[in-house]
């Protein structure tokens, strides 16, 4: 029975083993192309980064494939959302690949939302009689460039511990990923205050962070139920509503069927602005800058032509 | 104690491998800061593992100092913080309940041979309520607890315990599914269809595989995913029933003693393979093994084969997917009276084509290999309305064609409420 031990952990174990010594870069996987894009630009030449989601996949409906396992089980450092952004895939996914490094309460899991103030936190009876809705607040902050410096500022500091001889390179690479959001957010800024106070809507609460950075008033959502397709009657009230307020445009996921959206486009005379929500999410969306700039772009392009044919 | 003996030398060898493969590892080729090299880590780190195993070896001899002890308790007492009481419900499992509710028509009653299927035939039923346990045992166990049954009882469906810091494997331990093809492992309310494929129930048994055992589940490394899977069960399983009492060729041996020996266990092996074919699209390819000795003395194997192919596109994930599926089973019980070959199969397909609506088909066989006037037929049409990630409402029509008593044709229409409380739930792949 000894015998059978030795040979089988032998067996078992001394591949793995080679494994692990291939290469000396910290093997950081992220659940999201944004985190990747962060991941990058702080860890620069000292990181190898995957990501399992791409910019133009939803982040809730991922399936849990097993290829993913395989990535993770290699991974030093895993980096997610966190409040349960990831829920329905992420736990399976880590219990697959068998790699106690990222195992939530290890140094190699990243949860970055405790990084930043979630919004939308459901208050009263929390029940799904309000469709699949977060418990801890809406998750998609990274579209508010704020929210992406302080995140960027928890993951130089995770990269410091796991790599602390290069945490000269890391500071120094989020000194500029800062001073490079600042710079742009002085442009987007100053395209975006004159529509301060504008009235909007949008299918899912993707956008909200971006629209409380900007000033922009959600007036609902045309999927009022997170995960159910709208009904008549609430999209019925929603038209109302957009008539009265004179709504401009809606806000729509490129990942969405946007059927539904185009019908609320039709009889409200909003425009509908199908977009990126990630990193890599469009062609003209490969950096964060870029992301920011296609929203900030074709929002204000929009807001132009109603202006000029109401 | 031979057990536990061989899981610390396993978790010990797991360190000093680790330790051995990072000192093999190439040197570090810039130093930004003054720090310890790796192989300098690894050196210190072996020599506090052993110190410490030196005084964690000594303190279980030395008797616990009374005072400090009673310290201890005081200090817990007046810490306003805790719950004086110890019901606090911060740390309870994540409870989910799941229901399946069941009402239909069939004509199975006009045909003797098909009687024994007793979850198909006309008027309501609570086909199965679940209740599932999960939580994080401890730094190194996770347990899963899963209570299913209906009006007519309940018992444990599963309860298990498996490990979270273990590189590359999980072992697992107590009573679960054992990893048979893909079907056996699927609680009631995760079957593809309403009911089980039809040849499972003759070939397993009705509960399908599942027995209080052990399992150790590899991870492979390999570029892609493959898992390597050994179990070994109690194995009261219809596969391996029957004594040599009843044998009508074997007199009945009084002189030997009721005992168990290893070959009585049941003994289960897998091997999955999951390829990307492209990044909307997977095949999983996986082969089972199940032997043991069956009541007759004789050595009963169960092999399976699988194969599935999935299909999701990236950016309507959520409107469109396909799936198709096949599973055989063949049997063979030398000694056993009556059957000792048997086997059959199904394939399945599944087609969402719009965000809450799926239709299904399924053609299951019983009787393969064996002759063609044997066979037992199954086809199943499924529609479902799934309402969200936690209702769906499905009808599904069967029809079975028993070729062993040239019986008539026996058609069933069953319509089900699935619903599940609780947590999201994490979906296996």
């Amino acid at each position: 029975m000894n015998r059978f031990c030795f040979t089988f952990i032998l067996v078992v174990l001394s591949p793995w083993g080679f494994a692990a010594s291939a290469d000396a870069d910290v093997r950081i996987v992220t659940t999201t192309t944004d985190l990747g894009w962060i991941a990058r630009t702080i860890g620069g030449e000292r990181v190898h980064v995957d990501t399992l989601c791409q910019g133009n996949q939803d982040p809730h409906y991922l399936q849990a494939r097993p290829s993913y396992m395989v990535t993770l089980s290699r991974a030093d450092l895993l980096i997610a959302v966190g409040i349960e952004l990831e829920v329905g895939w992420l736990p399976a996914l880590i219990q697959g690949a068998r790699n106690p490094d990222i195992n939530p309460g290890h140094s190699g899991y990243l949860e970055v939302a405790t990084a930043i103030r979630a919004i939308d936190v459901p208050s009263g009876r929390v029940d799904r009689s309000r469709g699949d809705i977060h418990p801890f607040g809406n998750p998609h902050f990274w579209l508010d460039p704020l929210n992406v410096k302080l995140v960027a500022a928890l993951v130089s500091q995770r990269l410091s511990e796991l790599d602390a001889s290069g945490t000269t390179v890391f500071r120094a690479n989020l000194a500029s990923l800062n001073a490079r959001i600042d710079r742009a957010m002085e442009r987007w800024q100053a395209a975006m205050a004159p529509y301060r106070g504008t009235s909007i809507t949008s299918y899912h609460a993707t956008f909200n962070y971006f629209h409380h950075r900007f000033g922009l008033v959600s007036i609902g959502y045309l999927e009022n139920r997170p995960g159910i397709p709208p009904a008549p009657a609430h999209l019925a009230d929603l038209i109302r509503r957009m008539r009265e307020r004179r709504v401009p445009v809606i806000f729509h996921e490129s990942f969405h069927d946007p059927a539904t959206s185009n019908l609320v486009a039709r009889r409200t005379g909003a425009r509908l602005l199908v977009l990126p929500v990630s990193v890599g999410g469009a062609q003209s969306a490969s950096t964060y800058e870029q992301l920011i700039d296609t929203i900030v772009g074709q929002f204000v392009r929009a807001m132009q032509a109603s202006a000029a044919h109401p | 104690m031979m057990k536990g003996g061989c899981l610390a030398c396993l978790m010990v060898a797991i360190k000093t491998s680790r330790v051995a493969a990072q000192d093999g590892g190439e040197p570090v080729s810039q130093v930004d800061e003054p720090q310890l090299d790796p192989p300098q880590v690894d050196q210190e780190e072996a020599a506090i593992a052993a110190e410490l195993a030196a005084i964690q070896g000594n303190s279980a001899i030395e008797t616990v100092d009374p005072v400090t002890s009673d310290t201890a308790a005081s200090n817990v007492n007046e810490n306003p913080t805790a719950s004086s009481r110890g019901l606090s419900n911060l740390m309870n499992p994540a409870i989910s309940v799941n229901g399946l509710l069941l009402g239909g028509y069939s004509n199975r009653h006009e045909s003797e041979v098909s009687r024994e299927r007793e979850d198909l035939f006309s008027g309501f039923h609570l086909q199965e309520a679940e209740l599932q346990l999960s939580a994080i045992v401890d730094p190194y166990l996770r347990g899963d607890v899963t209570l299913a049954g209906n009006i007519d009882g309940v018992a444990f469906e599963e309860a298990y315990v498996s490990t979270l810091e273990i590189p590359r494997l999980t072992i697992r331990a107590g009573l679960f599914k054992a990893s048979v093809g893909r079907h056996n492992e699927l609680h009631t309310h995760a079957f593809p269809f309403l009911t089980g494929p039809l040849p499972w129930r003759a070939l397993l048994g009705p509960e399908g595989l599942s027995d209080p055992g052990l399992s150790v589940e590899l991870l492979l490394p390999l570029p892609f995913y493959a898992e390597l899977k050994a179990q070994v069960f109690e194995g009261e399983w219809p596969l391996f029933e029957g004594s040599i009492a009843d044998h009508p060729a074997t007199a009945p041996d009084e002189s030997e003693p009721d005992r168990r020996d290893l070959e009585d266990f049941a003994y289960v092996g897998q091997l999955r393979a999951l390829f990307d074919l492209h990044e909307t699209t997977t095949i999983e390819l996986g082969a089972t093994y199940v032997g043991g000795r069956n009541g007759f003395r004789g050595q009963t194997s169960l092999a399976a084969g699988h194969a599935a192919l999935k299909w999701r596109p990236i950016e309507s994930a959520r409107y469109t997917s396909f799936e198709w599926q096949t599973e055989w089973v063949w049997v063979h019980r030398p000694r056993t009276p009556g059957e000792e070959s048997t086997g059959g199969g199904y394939t399945h397909l599944r087609y969402q084509f719009e965000q809450q609506w799926w239709v299904q088909v399924r053609a299951a066989v019983l009787g393969v290999p064996g002759p063609s006037d044997d066979r037992i037929w199954r086809g199943e049409v499924l529609g479902a309305h799934v309402l969200d990630e936690f209702a769906a409402l499905r009808l599904q029509y069967g029809l079975d064609r028993d070729e062993r008593a040239n019986a008539p044709f026996v058609h069933d229409i069953l319509l089900q409420l699935v619903f599940s409380m609780g947590p999201h739930p994490a979906h296996a792949y």
